[in-house]
């Protein structure tokens, strides 16, 4: 198992250092010279201006800027200077990450139960109309945009009845709270974003689940625990959907990608202080240097949320722990 | 059921994709047009306002209108009253110069018409859905070609060029992209195009490694075929059945990611009415007009389900052995 999480590791390096080149020749590539892109629109004198380049080093021939900025970047953590903010840009990231995996946890968490949850429902019962009100509804969610569905919970359920906060992550003079007090205001303010988030994405992971528990309840080992006399809960639950759940994990960090982009839009909408909200802010102000930051650390959530995954679905599959091809006898 | 669902979806999508290329022959009002910021602004669903015609042919709004015994009217708008005089009249008789013009969806709070902005909007968001869904495929298509065919590092090269792509979040490529180059419609199309190619690729690539050593392609090079003749007249419509299929769900997926960036104001520039920049002028005025928001997130909602149901629909027909058996 140590072998295979240091071979996933090692696997995940060339991604990493590909997004990184990706990133460069991207910026490389656009119009404008590089320290209009640093200065944005603001008036600098000519001479400012070219103490900022040197100092950037923008006048030295992309190679050695390419080497230099990976070494600052991958090595030593640098992201460079946010000028809307004044602050390093590591420093504005980091005050933002933990508000973006919090959301995007728990969004997960929320995807992967009423993903399961819709799964075996609709393959229990199969045809009838459990099956066919929760496959529209969730083709229905799966159709909205996230961000649509989350103005129209903040219309309805927020500013009409009032039962969940419109945005922001904690009450006015929540620092005033004791901790218990503070997790259930953090929780009560999660619960619109995440919960939206989750579902939005629910369905591709329910229909997976679906086929995958229908496709299992037709195999002989079925027959086998049903003549051994479990129960159909039992047989469901314990023997369809383990065996459903393994690939459904691949799945799962497939869609990782897509969570991180829906927590951008949802940030925004929610009033929410995280990496994509910073990002978008970031954008209006013309501040790149964050906004290829965040980009950065966003695609590193991704490969390290798919080699975890992945090191999960080896946890979870001897075949593969072994090192022997899944399917092989 | 199924069978009911795509029909639907199909006829949904024809109507609005022929709405939308109709839309300047409806007589609908002008998208931008900003006639009275006063009496038209927000509007809800069904409104009738009262009008008065003027000599000129044109219209002018109140919000309550008078007949005065020496045949002039007096309208109301906001707090003041003002007078129109029987010469500027369209006729005498009420008949002739009462209007109640109805606005079907209401307006925005510019007092802009909705129906006419929400159809020519379709226009805007149907033809970028469609333009980036082809490149997309384009451009995946000649990837996964490229690699198949060439092998060895050319093919591991594209191949993890995918990977890397698959690996950042989109929302995040697009937004880094739209900061680098700004905003536009066919920049729009370019980014959206450039962020979503690789799953045609890997599909294209994985059809052509299994046809490339059938019998009819060998026999098709024995025969003096040139590359780019097996290449393009043998393998790749092998691929076609799974590539119309990939293309119909990538312009679904295509419609939700332009208008999460019309929305954040980075896609479509205003004053072009996509769905994604109706929706972010409704977010302003959610809680005074709510249809303004409503009405084009579920036209959106609507379209990306019929496009999904057509897709499967051609799915289950061309490539079985993907199809959803249950």
């Amino acid at each position: 198992m140590a072998r295979l999480v240091v071979r996933r590791l090692l696997a995940a390096l060339p991604i990493l250092a590909g997004v990184l080149t990706l990133v460069f020749v991207l910026v490389e590539a656009a119009p404008g010279d590089p320290g209009a892109i640093l200065l944005g629109e603001r008036p600098v004198p000519p001479e400012v201006r070219e103490r900022i380049v040197a100092a950037y080093g923008l006048d030295r021939p992309p190679v050695e800027r390419y080497v230099r900025w990976l070494g600052a970047v991958a090595l030593r953590g640098e992201l460079g200077w946010s000028i809307s903010r004044g602050r390093p840009v590591a420093r504005v990231l980091r005050d933002a990450l933990p508000a973006t995996l919090l959301l995007a946890g728990a969004a997960l968490l929320v995807h992967l139960a009423a993903g399961t949850a819709l799964g075996v429902a609709t393959a229990r019962w199969r045809g009838r109309w459990p099956d066919r009100a929760l496959g529209v509804l969730s083709l229905a969610l799966y159709s909205m945009p996230a961000f649509w569905v989350g103005l129209m919970a903040i219309l309805s359920l927020s500013l009409g009845l009032g039962l969940f906060p419109p945005g922001s992550t904690h009450s006015v003079g929540a620092d005033a709270f004791g901790p218990l007090e503070r997790a259930a205001d953090l929780a009560w303010h999660l619960a619109l974003p995440a919960g939206i988030l989750g579902l939005t994405s629910a369905a591709a992971l329910g229909r997976f689940v679906r086929s995958g528990v229908l496709a299992a309840l037709g195999e002989e080992f079925i027959r086998g625990a049903r003549a051994r006399g479990a129960g159909g809960g039992r047989i469901l639950l314990g023997h369809a959907l383990r065996n459903a759940l393994l690939p459904a994990i691949t799945l799962v960090g497939l869609s990782l990608p897509l969570l991180v982009s829906g927590s951008l839009v949802t940030e925004v909408v929610f009033a929410w202080p995280g990496m994509g909200r910073l990002a978008y802010e970031a954008i209006l102000s013309r501040d790149v240097p964050v906004v290829l930051a965040a980009t950065l650390l966003s695609s590193l959530l991704v490969v390290v949320g798919n080699v975890a995954a992945d090191l999960a679905l080896a946890a979870a599959d001897p075949r593969i722990r072994m090192g022997r091809p899944r399917g092989a006898p | 059921m199924r069978l009911r669902g795509r029909l639907l979806g199909a006829g949904f999508l024809a109507a609005a994709v022929g709405t939308a290329l109709l839309a300047p022959l409806l007589g609908l009002r002008d998208p931008a047009a900003q006639p009275d910021g006063l009496v038209l602004r927000d509007l809800p669903p069904l409104a009738r306002v009262d009008a008065v015609r003027l000599a000129g042919g044109g219209l002018r709004y109140a919000h309550e209108v008078r007949a005065e015994p020496d045949g002039s009217v007096s309208l109301r708008r906001g707090e003041r009253w003002e007078r129109v005089p029987p010469s500027s009249l369209a006729g005498p008789v009420p008949a002739a110069w009462h209007a109640r013009p109805l606005f079907p969806l209401g307006t925005d709070g510019y007092g802009r018409d909705l129906l006419s902005r929400l159809l020519y909007g379709a226009r805007v968001s149907l033809l970028v859905s469609l333009l980036a869904a082809l490149l997309s495929v384009t451009v995946g298509a000649a990837t996964g070609l490229a690699a198949g065919l060439l092998g060895g590092v050319a093919d591991s090269v594209l191949m993890r060029l995918a990977d890397v792509f698959l690996s950042v979040p989109r929302l995040f490529l697009l937004l880094l992209l739209v900061a680098l180059y700004g905003p536009s419609l066919a920049g729009t199309v370019l980014v959206l195009a450039a962020t979503s190619w690789m799953a045609a690729a890997r599909l294209v690539r994985a059809e052509i490694l299994s046809l490339r050593e059938r019998d009819f392609v060998r026999a098709a090079e024995a025969a003096g075929a040139s590359r780019a003749r097996v290449a393009l007249l043998h393998l790749l419509p092998g691929a076609a059945a799974p590539l119309l299929v990939e293309g119909t769900l990538r312009v679904a997926n295509t419609l939700l990611l332009e208008s999460s960036l019309s929305f954040l104001g980075l896609g479509v520039p205003p004053p072009s009415p996509s769905w994604g920049n109706l929706i972010a002028d409704g977010r302003d005025a959610l809680l005074d007009a709510w249809w303004i928001a409503t009405l084009p997130g579920l036209a959106i909602a609507a379209t990306v389900l019929a496009v999904n149901a057509v897709g499967e629909g051609l799915r289950d027909r061309f490539d079985p052995r993907t199809a959803d058996k249950s």
